[in-house]
């Protein structure tokens, strides 16, 4: 079986990192966790296991950095297959698995895919629907939701789908670059768990405009 | 105008002395010392005698020499912003770096420990 590691970037997320780590023991050893701590006010490595890898950023740089570091991280530790998860505990660890058996069957990248279902509110439905629909014309690449930050890949083309982005678009940047890199890739569909319904945590109408406008400035810059 | 004229150099010269403190402590280099003195020393020059400004405002073809001025603020605005923003960058993408760097090298020695 192939090394895996789960890197999980968190911020303030004391409360529900923890309840995310008890339930991804059942499937993957605590040794081949990486949390990437952003900054947060407390330090989260106080309520985590010694033996969960806890890299800390001394600022906050934002979620595409902290993933950059938790790779980072991982390869550095000898990764060759990375699952990238939300820290704040809206991915089912229970899915893990699915991702495996799909890499496994010789997938390069698997990207997760909330399912549509009542539950999702109604203007990220909206707003996703849109930003899909833009990534495919714009590169080819037809995903059902290019937002979800829960997927995985080998490894051996992280260098590849290497990102930028210091905010949430790092996920869609990721996907554009397997999309331009023509690389083999395949989605599952995950349920998600919003905890609130107006979060500030995640993406708002201004990082969609921004990402909007980083899309076409990343396909005038890859032609 | 007197008064304008006035106000202008002074604010020209106010300007030079602060250029020479900035340099005094080392904020900037000589050559940016050199380049900023020009600029306040032919602002207070066009203050005190706009007509010197004749030539080149018929060259280029521009009716007062306060259009001049204001044309050449501008691009001194832009450059002036253009830098801000590449320096921003520059630094913004160093102190990633180094946290990043930071984060991963302790992350391994707490292990070791």
């Amino acid at each position: 079986m192939k090394k895996i590691f789960v890197v999980i970037p968190a911020y303030n997320e004391e409360k529900r990192l923890p309840e995310l780590i008890k339930k991804l023991r059942t499937y993957i050893p605590l040794s081949r966790m990486v949390v990437v701590d952003d900054g947060s006010k407390i330090k989260l490595e106080n309520f985590l296991s010694k033996r969960v890898w806890v890299a800390r950023h001394r600022v906050n740089l934002g979620k595409g950095i902290a993933l950059r570091t938790g790779c980072d991280l991982a390869v550095k530790l000898g990764a060759e297959t990375i699952i990238l998860m939300d820290g704040d505990g809206q991915h089912d660890p229970g899915e893990l698995p699915a991702f495996i058996k799909k890499l496994n069957h010789g997938y390069q990248v698997v990207f997760g895919a909330r399912r549509l279902d009542k539950k999702m509110p109604v203007w990220r439905k909206w707003g996703n629907g849109f930003l899909n629909r833009t990534v495919a014309v714009l590169f080819g690449l037809n995903l059902c939701d290019v937002w979800c930050g829960y997927r995985a890949f080998r490894t051996n083309i992280y260098k590849k789908i290497i990102w930028d982005s210091s905010d949430y678009s790092s996920d869609v940047e990721m996907a554009v670059a397997v999309g331009l890199n023509k690389l083999k890739h395949t989605e599952h569909f995950v349920g998600t768990i919003y905890h609130d319904k107006e979060s500030t945590t995640g993406t708002t109408l201004h990082d969609g405009l921004k990402l909007l406008i980083d899309l076409l400035f990343w396909r005038v810059q890859k032609i | 105008m007197i008064l304008l004229q006035l106000l202008s150099a002074t604010f020209g010269l106010y300007m030079l002395y602060w250029s020479f403190l900035v340099y005094k402590k080392r904020l900037i280099y000589i050559r940016e010392l050199v380049f900023w003195a020009v600029v306040w020393v032919v602002f207070i020059g066009v203050s005190l005698l706009p007509d010197s400004t004749k030539l080149v405002l018929q060259t280029f073809k521009i009716t007062r020499t306060m259009d001049l001025l204001m044309i050449l603020s501008f691009m001194v605005l832009w450059l002036v912003a253009y830098r801000n923003y590449s320096d921003n960058r520059k630094i913004k993408r160093k102190l990633q770096d180094l946290v990043r760097q930071d984060a991963i090298k302790r992350a391994m020695e707490k292990k070791k420990k």
